[in-house]
């Protein structure tokens, strides 16, 4: 019976073998990238020289995100400022794929390895992204989703409050196309007064008026979570990021939050 | 039963039955001694019989037997024993004795050929899509068609007159082991045991089984009592590159003691980081122990206990894409976390059986009692999403063809750039996911396990009487009882705080009444039972003359189905919860044989069957993990059969010819997707009824014993296996769907018929072909090559694309102009798999050194390598013509069909002791 023992050891052995089980620790998000920032969102824009480019340099800048695909309203892009407080300049990346909030949050800081994107001008904005090539002519699209983590990483200092800088409509210029701004003392103007923010599965326009009469055009996605909901009569305050199409400014939320029409109107005041 | 002309035939038969037996015959005495050509010592429990006819005695271990027999002619004396090759003897048998003196027989050294293949039902899926092989039912066949069938095609997922393996039922000792859930074989109950399972019986076709009716592939009943196994010691050891990369199996077995115990016992492990196919772990360990005790002469009783675990890492079938772009072992559902191979589609099987039997035997009646008790559960994980982007890496969005098939206009540069994406970075991202849940609160992400957790209670009987000579009768008696639990519980929240147990579609709660936010081992999404209760009796009469013989049996079951939903959830208020109606089926199935024997060594033998059997629960209630609704006017399934055998027994050249005709009819089938057809987009469940199928086809299988240590084999098997009607489509879906504009405020749509009258079924290659040849050397070594053609296999085809609703465009609900019966043919061709070759090798060696026998097999399978698909189907999302041709207009569909590749060059090699 020997023989039994020595099997029974051998057979034991055996029985403590290597396949690992099904149990996982949590993994610890490591944002090292390893990268450090070696150009500034204004030294790339200046490499675009009137056409569409590839970089070819092993180009790194940092940004903040200040969009959010989480409501919907954003679909396709995420844009950025060079700082949380008082951004100088702004810049986009147009990514395929959905939810790119739960990878790169409002707020949060991010790396982009610019190497292999393309750069070019599309409706008089500078972006970044991959690329479509309609007649023969190149244009910046959206950049494959199995690349933007090869090329747009998250830093981990990060979730900073960031604060919009509060503009007035008068104030609103292409070197604010692309950051976060506050506005003061707006309101829906009357023909938009009582609709919702979009119209089914339409990008629809609302425009906003201050009390001089100055305006701009409210963007929102007929795809976003609230788009059914009538904006706000009243008056007051909105938080939305800049964007500009040909040559008209428009201003994108990001949620209802970034809403607080609460006050009376111009006209009522 | 027998009030139907159908069942005319059998009413022919009884008749033959009885009139065949009416003449009297004299009396031959046979006599002789079995030897181990070895040890020159005796053996246990040698069987001798004349081929094919009747057995004439079993020698327990006195060696020398003297028997008696009234047949008259020129027969093979067939004498075999477990573990030895066996013999054919020419004899004649006229007025005189034949005395045949000592018959040696040598020990069988091409025994471990099994292992290889125990190996291929191990890489048994049992994936819906994939279907399932039927080798491991073979194991114990004699027969070389089937022999090729199961060890050679078998790894092309051929299938033995194209039967799924719910057309074969296996006991274990005595007692059916399907699974009724998919009425499949479950191998893995008892993977790993390999020396304890080695005793099997297998009965082909329609042929009578004296433990069960049976099916129309057949019936195996492996065979544990330790009794019957060989005293002492068993170990093997083996290498591979399949499934597992290693395995260790111990059994010791004590043989009869003076006390009348007898024990076994087993043990074996198995295992691999990844198995063929990439990130494909393999974790299973199986214990076995059993205990006879003979009570006298007559009774033995016997208990009978399995423990078996399997882990394995799940792979996916692959588009021709994805399978151009990194190759056939690409595998999806895997990551790395950490350096280590994490597979988000793993499955477990932990099963643990309890048997007890009780057998009285005499020499005029045998009855056999067994009480078995399987409980178990068996759990698939998979990676939810939950408002978070899908993790597959190879999800369409992420393919170059979705910028070539991109509605604006193909986008090459982009293609370009995704395909380079692809390449490096085509395994599950891990990091990414924990990235995402470490969000906010609720889980974008949850690892979960699907759990089905049965619990099976058994009891049968059978008795097995010999009436006379010529007439023996078998009873049997079975009552089944399963109580099943089904549900999703959380594995791993992947680092959230918890999951929200919402449907993420319709923001519609899955269990009103349980908490919203659910932990690590909570139960959420669905929550259900299904109970089962089959009752089912057989009774059969066996005929036994010169030149006729024949069979005619009878079943009659009686089985009833019902869920209990345990979530109550918002989508279906009414019905997901409590009790659903009991579906009842009642079945009564008929068979019965005939043989002629032309001399003794030509004879010819038709089968016919009329089985009624339930549809198995997956094809009873449309979607039991929401509701309880069952599929409108269902019946049981309806199988006709009929084969056509001629058997050749020469000295030297053996070999049968089979034609057989199979229908079957009311076969009900449901399957769940996503589509875009022509009357809306959603998720459906697409419910298939009244399809009818024919399987018709021929099987030739020849052996010729070329000389004393070589033999030749050919075979051939050419089936065709097509629908034969245009079954009906009916799709379900819920109608709280929050975004999308609900398909139909009735939450069903008919559609009609589907046109798939002549398509062929996805049952594995229709067309095979295979020549052997086999060397066995004086000096305990032996090489065997065969070399096989498979051909004529089919994707599956998809039924809803086959209705009106692919015409429609979905905007205007109006035919699409260009959609005309001609185009639609074309765009919806079957597409039939390539052809291919496969040769494999096998062979070993044997030594006894110090009364230890030691053993080496070494199996190599598709020596050249060749790439091929085991089989494939279509998807069903582009469900309207405008987009299916849309789709397929660049060559590299997003939604083409998916195929599973077979392995490529493999090898197995098995190492035993036995002492």
């Amino acid at each position: 019976m020997s023989y039994v023992k020595r099997l029974f050891f051998l057979v034991t052995l055996i029985f403590l073998g290597c396949v690992k089980d099904t149990n996982f620790d949590k993994l610890k998000i490591d944002c090292s990238s390893g990268l450090e920032p070696n150009k500034t969102i204004e030294e790339i824009k200046a490499l675009y020289k009137g056409s569409v480019i590839q970089i070819q340099e092993d180009i790194v800048i940092e940004g903040y995100v200040i969009s959010s695909d989480k409501q919907g309203n954003f679909f396709g892009s995420i844009h950025f400022q060079d700082t949380h407080n008082n951004p100088k300049i702004g810049f986009q990346i147009d990514i395929d794929g959905t939810d790119s909030h739960l990878f790169y949050p409002s707020g949060s800081k991010i790396i982009l390895k610019l190497k292999g994107l393309y750069l070019g001008k599309s409706k008089g904005v500078l972006k970044l992204g991959g690329v479509f090539s309609a007649f023969g002519n190149l244009s910046v699209g959206r950049l494959p989703a199995l690349k933007v983590e090869k090329h747009v990483f998250l830093m981990c200092d990060s979730k900073i409050e960031i604060q919009p800088q509060l503009v007035t409509l008068k104030m609103i210029d292409d070197n604010r196309i692309n950051t976060l701004i506050k506005l003061k003392e707006v309101e829906v103007i009357e023909a938009d007064l009582n609709k919702p923010f979009a119209e089914e599965k339409e990008i629809t326009k609302r425009k906003l008026q201050d009390c001089n009469g100055d305006r701009i055009v409210l963007l929102n996605s007929g795809y976003a979570d609230f788009h059914q909901e009538a904006i706000p009569e009243g008056n007051g305050e909105i938080v939305g990021v800049l964007l500009k199409n040909k040559k008209e400014f428009q201003l994108v939320i990001r949620s209802l939050e970034d809403v607080t029409f609460s006050k009376q109107r111009c006209d009522e005041k | 039963m027998l009030r139907s002309l159908k069942n005319l035939p059998f009413v022919f038969l009884i008749i033959i039955l009885i009139t065949a037996g009416l003449q009297g015959q004299a009396i031959v005495t046979i006599s002789g001694e079995v030897l181990s050509q070895w040890d020159k010592k005796e053996i246990g429990n040698v069987v001798i019989e004349i081929e094919n006819h009747q057995i004439l005695a079993i020698i327990d271990s006195q060696g020398k037997f003297k028997i008696t027999t009234s047949l008259v002619g020129n027969y093979i004396l067939y004498v075999h024993a477990p573990d030895f090759i066996s013999k054919r003897i020419p004899i004649i048998l006229e007025n005189e004795p034949v005395s045949l003196g000592i018959i040696y027989l040598e020990r069988d050294i091409t025994l471990e050929r099994s292992e290889n293949l125990i190996t291929l039902t191990e890489s048994d899926l049992s994936e819906v899509d994939q279907g399932s092989i039927t080798s491991g039912l073979l194991q114990a066949t004699k027969d070389i068609f089937l022999r090729r069938a199961a060890f050679d095609f078998g790894q092309a997922f051929f299938k033995v007159r194209g039967y799924g393996s719910e057309n074969g039922v296996v006991l274990l000792n005595g007692i059916a082991m399907n699974k009724l859930a998919n009425g499949r074989p479950q191998w893995n109950n008892w993977g790993g045991l390999n020396d304890v399972t080695r005793n099997q019986e297998f009965i082909q076709g329609l042929l009578p089984s004296k433990h069960h009716f049976g099916s129309i592939l057949g019936t195996t009943n492996i065979d544990t009592r330790p009794s019957g196994f060989r005293p002492g010691i068993r170990i093997s050891t083996s290498f591979s590159n399949r499934t597992y990369v290693g395995r260790v199996m111990a059994t010791y077995s004590s043989g009869i003691q003076k006390n009348g115990w007898s024990y076994s016992v087993s043990a074996s492990r198995r295992w691999a980081k990844q198995g063929y196919m990439n990130g494909t772990l393999y974790d299973a360990f199986s214990l076995f122990g059993a205990l006879e005790y003979k009570i006298n002469e007559k009774q033995n009783i016997y208990l009978t206990t399995v423990f078996a675990s399997n882990r394995r890492g799940r792979s996916s079938a692959l588009t021709q894409e994805i399978f151009g772009l990194i190759g056939r072992k690409y595998n999806p559902y895997w990551g790395e976390q950490k350096g280590e191979i994490r597979n988000s589609r793993e499955s477990k099987v932990v099963a643990p059986i309890f048997m007890l039997n009780h057998t009285y035997k005499t020499n005029m009646v045998s009855v056999n009692t067994g009480l078995s008790y399987l409980f178990g559960a068996n759990s698939k994980s998979r990676l939810g999403y939950y408002n978070a982007p899908n993790p597959d890496p190879s999800y369409y969005r992420n393919l170059p063809s979705f910028y070539i098939n991109s509605p604006i206009g193909a986008n090459f540069n982009n293609a370009a750039l995704a395909e380079k994406a692809f390449l490096e970075n085509h395994q599950l991202n891990w990091e990414k996911i924990y990235t995402a849940n470490a969000k906010g609160n609720a889980a974008s992400y949850v690892l979960y396990n699907d759990v089905t957790k049965d619990n099976i209670f058994n009891v049968k009987s059978t008795a097995n009487i010999k009436i006379s000579k010529m007439l023996s009768a078998d009873f049997g008696f079975t009552f089944q009882k399963l109580t099943s639990a089904n549900y999703a519980k959380i594995k791993d929240l992947l680092g959230a705080e918890h999951h929200l147990d919402i449907d993420a579609f319709s923001t519609t709660k899955n269990d009103i009444h349980g908490v919203l936010e659910k932990k690590t081992d909570a139960i959420f999404n669905y929550h259900y039972n299904l109970n089962v209760q089959e009752i089912s009796a057989f009774a059969q009469l066996k005929f036994q003359r010169n030149k006729w013989n024949g069979f005619l049996a009878g079943n009659y079951a009686n089985k009833n189905y019902q869920r209990e939903g345990v979530f109550q959830n918002e989508r279906f208020l009414e019905n997901s919860n409590g009790l659903s109606f009991k579906q009842r089926f009642l079945d009564v199935s008929v068979k019965g044989g005939l043989g002629y024997r032309i001399t003794g060594r030509h004879w010819l033998q038709m089968n016919l069957g009329n089985v009624s059997r339930a549809p198995t629960l997956q094809n009873t209630f449309i979607n039991p993990r929401e509701n309880n609704y069952i599929i409108p006017n269902l019946k049981s399934e309806k199988i006709t059969t009929f084969d056509f055998s001629y058997f050749m027994r020469l000295p030297s050249l053996t070999g049968r010819i089979t034609s057989f005709f199979t229908n079957f009819k009311q076969i009900s089938d449901v399957n769940f997707f996503f589509i875009n057809s022509g009357v809306g987009s959603d998720f459906v469940q697409e419910v298939v009824t009244d399809i009818s199928k024919q399987h018709i086809g021929v099987e030739i299988g020849l052996e010729y014993k070329a000389s004393a240590s070589v033999n030749l084999s050919a075979v051939m098997g050419l089936g065709k296996y097509t629908y034969t009607n245009n079954p009906n489509v009916a799709i379900n879906f819920d109608t709280s769907d929050a975004l999308e504009e609900v398909l139909d405020l009735s939450g069903n749509i008919d559609l009609g018929k589907a046109n798939i009258n002549n398509f062929n079924l996805a049952q594995g290659p229709q067309k095979a072909f295979a020549f052997g040849v086999e060397y066995r050397d004086p000096k305990y070594w032996w090489i065997s090559a065969t070399t096989n053609f498979l051909g004529n296999n089919y994707a599956n085809i998809s039924t809803i694309l086959r209705t009106k609703s692919f015409y429609l465009n979905p905007e205007t609900g109006v035919p699409f102009l260009n959609a005309t019966e001609e185009n639609v043919r074309k765009a919806l061709a079957q597409k039939k798999l390539d052809d291919f070759y496969l040769l494999n090798l096998v062979g070993g060696k044997s030594w006894l050194v110090n009364k230890r026998y030691i053993s080496v097999f070494v199996s190599i399978n598709n020596v050249f390598d060749a790439v091929y698909r085991t089989g494939g189907y279509e998807q069903s999302r582009n469900g309207n013509y405008a987009q299916f041709v849309k789709d397929n207009l660049g060559g590299s569909p997003s939604f083409g069909n998916k195929y599973w590749y077979g392995y490529g060059r493999t090898y197995f090699i098995n190492l035993a002791f036995s002492f």
